[in-house]
């Protein structure tokens, strides 16, 4: 093997055939070229404000907002357009998106979840109906979507003095008004325990569970915990002295009183994300559910389960896993899809600051803003989703 | 083995026996069909009692050309007639030869004579009332002709004149004046944010991919720092920003804000298409780098020859979803005051000869909207077909 010996004195290697500098040069290169480009853009927008006499600083947040919004306050503190400033009018418009994202949401992974179901439905027609009202809503824009919600349906129904409400339920051009449980002005003691009787809840499942895996025997640990929360809530309510009571609106001279109102534009964008979002949701289902192998069906059946409860406790747990990630996409882009309130004039976060930047002449600041509380709200939903996803995958050795 | 039939011979039709299987196969079933039915039956009725005895059409072809184009001067209006017909052909062209053999069904051809027929009827002694129907003709002859002699090789390139030639057609001035993007409007300005944001962020898209899954890590970081912010912005806050800063970046410079608009839905798009491309790119087996390496050649060409391809074949579905709904947020530009189709109805039904007529319009654009929403999902589907090298 002595012909075959290596020779050590190679001819050296030209730096552009060397992988490991052109490694270190294509990268320096790269960086160099972004350093630059965003100085020069920096620059370039430096000059236009001055040619444009204008600053760019955030100082103007603490100033007054000097604007009234239509509904929400910051976070339970009341708004006061005469004294308040920008932060806290931004903090109103986050309350509101929040509002409408996480209600949005609940309402459309039920809505989504059924019409996926009805997808796969061995009856013709239902599965039919889906079809076309998954098709129809993915085919044309959310925009246009909202925009006929509110302008053409709800601003188009009779004037609340004509409504005859049906189960106490008014729905009207003024919004819709429900019976629900109203604040008593104490109410806010209340607050601590609703998060005091979850993490009970919480606790007393963890236990159960852990009680269920050492022991093998079945301990329905999911109602315990559930018993365990609603037992809390119940012993706090009542402890001090019901701080919420249930409140039946009631038609006065103008408009209704008590219960729970909610504005023409929340119940337009409601009811517009819903629909919109729960039509890509079902697609999601389906697919989750075609996903889970056909025999998991036929053993349940064979062990006596029926329809109903093999869907719910073999076919649905198992879609779950694939469902996810695209399922949390949707969420993030419900959320987002939600800036779409500037279209009907509800006062969410971006019709908020879009008011300010328009009545302060900050737009530039306003909008930067309006894209840093969006990118923090993602970035939080996705971590969730991920976080839970990691939790609720298939372990495999 | 034969699976025997236990079931008495039935005196059922076909018709009463898929009925029966299909809607009426137990007592749950049953009920659902008759729900489903009223469901139905509301829903039809209440739509064409509204569109024949309520509706007031006369709003659309009234308004016909403002919808199609906005405000583009009307001695102008050559340029889209020039462009309408021949994409129509070529859109013929290539669908004829990438479905050769085929017979068309039925319903293309109904669906082509009622809008010729209709264009024709309620357009008489107009421009449009020839030219529609001569579009609709394009197609067909298009289709014919395309299923015999043009192999769909060359309408790829033919696309690619014709995307340049259009822009061309937009932009020169004849002699006769140039149209101004700012008189850009209707269906016209939503093709043009679609077609330029689909175009453009493509290779931003494809570049931004590589770079993430770059094994250099400054190159990476960078691409995904640029990535995961565009995505986490939405859309409307995008434009806003597009609209403000767009002149700032350039020094204050004067830039129209359709140009502005187009910047920012080609920014977002490609931030969205380049994680669709780098899904494509992982799912390239790294057997092909090996072996592309193996022959010989060098990293960009592996790149550009074995694993993009491959890549992009690989997630095809997933980049007309996405061009989908790309052409739907073109609706956004709305918010920002661009006439485009859902601007231009609101600006229509403002007007106070034509109040009240917003279920009309909102109604006919979503027809529209859907029309080429569909059509691209069908047209990735046999692209898809096309481009199957496992059958």
């Amino acid at each position: 093997m002595s012909e075959l010996s290596v020779n050590t004195e190679q001819a050296a290697v030209p730096f552009y055939r060397d992988v490991k500098k052109i490694a270190v040069i294509a990268q320096v290169v790269f960086l160099a070229a972004v350093i630059a480009a965003v100085l020069v853009l920096i620059n370039n927008v430096s000059v236009g404000l001055k040619k444009q006499d204008l600053s760019f600083g955030f100082d103007f947040v603490t100033q007054a907002a000097g604007f009234q919004v239509a509904e929400g306050t910051a976070f339970g503190v009341p708004y006061d357009s005469s004294n308040d400033n920008i932060i806290k009018v931004i903090l109103v418009g986050l309350y509101n998106t929040l509002r409408i994202a996480i209600v949005g949401m609940v309402l459309a992974t039920l809505l989504g979840v059924l019409v996926g179901i009805a997808r796969l439905s061995s009856n013709w027609l239902l599965n039919r109906v889906a079809l076309v009202y998954v098709e129809i809503l993915r085919n044309t824009p959310l925009l246009v979507q909202l925009v006929v919600w509110y302008f053409i349906v709800i601003l188009q129904l009779p004037a609340i003095s004509n409504v005859q409400p049906v189960a106490g339920v008014y729905l009207s051009n003024s919004g819709l008004a429900m019976p629900w449980m109203v604040q008593k002005p104490d109410a806010i003691n209340f607050f601590p325990f609703t998060i005091l009787a979850v993490v009970i809840g919480l606790a007393v499942f963890a236990f159960f569970s852990i009680q269920r895996n050492k022991s093998g025997k079945p301990i329905p640990a999911g109602q315990f915990g559930f018993g365990a929360w609603v037992l809390v809530l119940l012993l706090s309510f009542f402890a001090l002295g019901q701080p919420l009571e249930y409140g039946v609106p009631i038609r006065g001279n103008f408009g209704v009183n008590g219960g729970l109102t909610i504005s023409p534009e929340f119940t337009a964008l409601l009811i517009g994300l819903v629909v919109y979002t729960s039509s890509f949701i079902a697609e999601i289902t389906r697919a989750g559910i075609q996903s889970v192998h056909k025999g998991q069906w036929e053993a349940s059946r064979a062990l006596g389960l029926g329809y109903a409860e093999t869907l719910q406790l073999i076919i649905l747990p198992q879609a779950l896993r694939v469902m996810i990630p695209p399922l949390g996409n949707q969420y993030l882009n419900l959320t987002k899809n939600s800036s779409l309130a500037v279209a009907i004039g509800y006062s969410d976060v971006l019709n908020v600051l879009n008011t300010t930047g328009n009545q302060s002449g900050q737009n530039l600041q306003t909008m930067v803003i309006a894209g840093g509380i969006y990118l923090v709200l993602s970035l939080t939903i996705a971590t969730i989703v991920n976080t839970y996803n990691r939790a609720t995958k298939l372990k495999t050795r | 083995m034969q699976a025997t039939n236990s079931h008495p011979p039935s005196r059922d039709s076909k018709w009463q026996l898929w009925a029966k299987e299909n809607l009426f196969s137990n007592t749950t079933n049953s009920i659902l069909t008759v729900l489903t039915g009223l469901l139905i039956i509301w829903v039809i009725s209440s739509l064409g009692i509204w569109a024949f005895t309520q509706a007031r059409w006369n709003v659309i072809p009234a308004n016909f050309r403002i919808l199609m184009t906005g405000s583009f001067p009307t001695e102008q209006l050559w340029r889209t007639w020039t462009a309408l017909i021949v994409v129509c052909l070529a859109s013929g062209l290539h669908w004829g030869s990438l479905s050769r053999g085929a017979k068309l069904p039925i319903w293309t051809y109904i669906f082509g004579a009622v809008v010729a027929l209709f264009a024709a009827i309620t357009q008489v002694g107009h421009p449009s009332g020839i030219l529609v129907p001569a579009a609709v003709v394009a197609v067909f002859a298009g289709y014919f002709i395309g299923q015999i002699a043009i192999p769909s090789r060359i309408m790829n390139i033919a696309w690619v004149v014709i995307f340049f030639a259009t822009v061309l057609l937009f932009t020169i001035d004849f002699g006769t004046g140039a149209v101004q993007t700012k008189e850009w409007g209707g269906l016209l300005l939503t093709l043009m944010l679609s077609i330029v944001g689909i175009v453009a962020s493509f290779p931003l898209g494809v570049a931004l991919a590589i770079g993430r899954t770059s094994n250099y890590p400054i190159i990476s970081a960078i691409c995904t720092v640029f990535i995961e912010v565009v995505r986490g912005t939405p859309l409307v806050v995008v434009f806003f920003i597009a609209q403000l800063f767009v002149p700032l970046l350039l020094g204050g410079a004067n830039i129209d804000p359709v140009a502005r608009a187009m910047v920012g839905i080609t920014i977002f798009s490609a931030a969205y298409l380049a994680e669709n491309v780098r899904g494509g790119l992982q799912s390239v087996p790294q057997g092909q780098i090996e072996a592309a390496r193996a022959v010989g050649l060098t990293g960009t060409q592996t790149l550009l020859l074995i694993v993009l391809p491959q890549a992009l074949k690989a997630v095809l579905p997933a980049l007309v979803g996405q061009f989908i709904g790309l052409f739907k947020d073109t609706s956004l530009v709305y918010i920002i005051g661009l006439k485009e189709l859902a601007g231009i109805s609101d600006s229509i039904r403002s007007n106070p000869d034509f109040i009240g007529t917003a279920k009309e319009l909102y109604f006919t654009i979503s027809v529209i909207y859907f029309i080429f929403s569909y059509a691209m999902s069908s047209g990735a589907r046999s692209l898809e077909k096309q481009l199957n090298t496992n059958r």
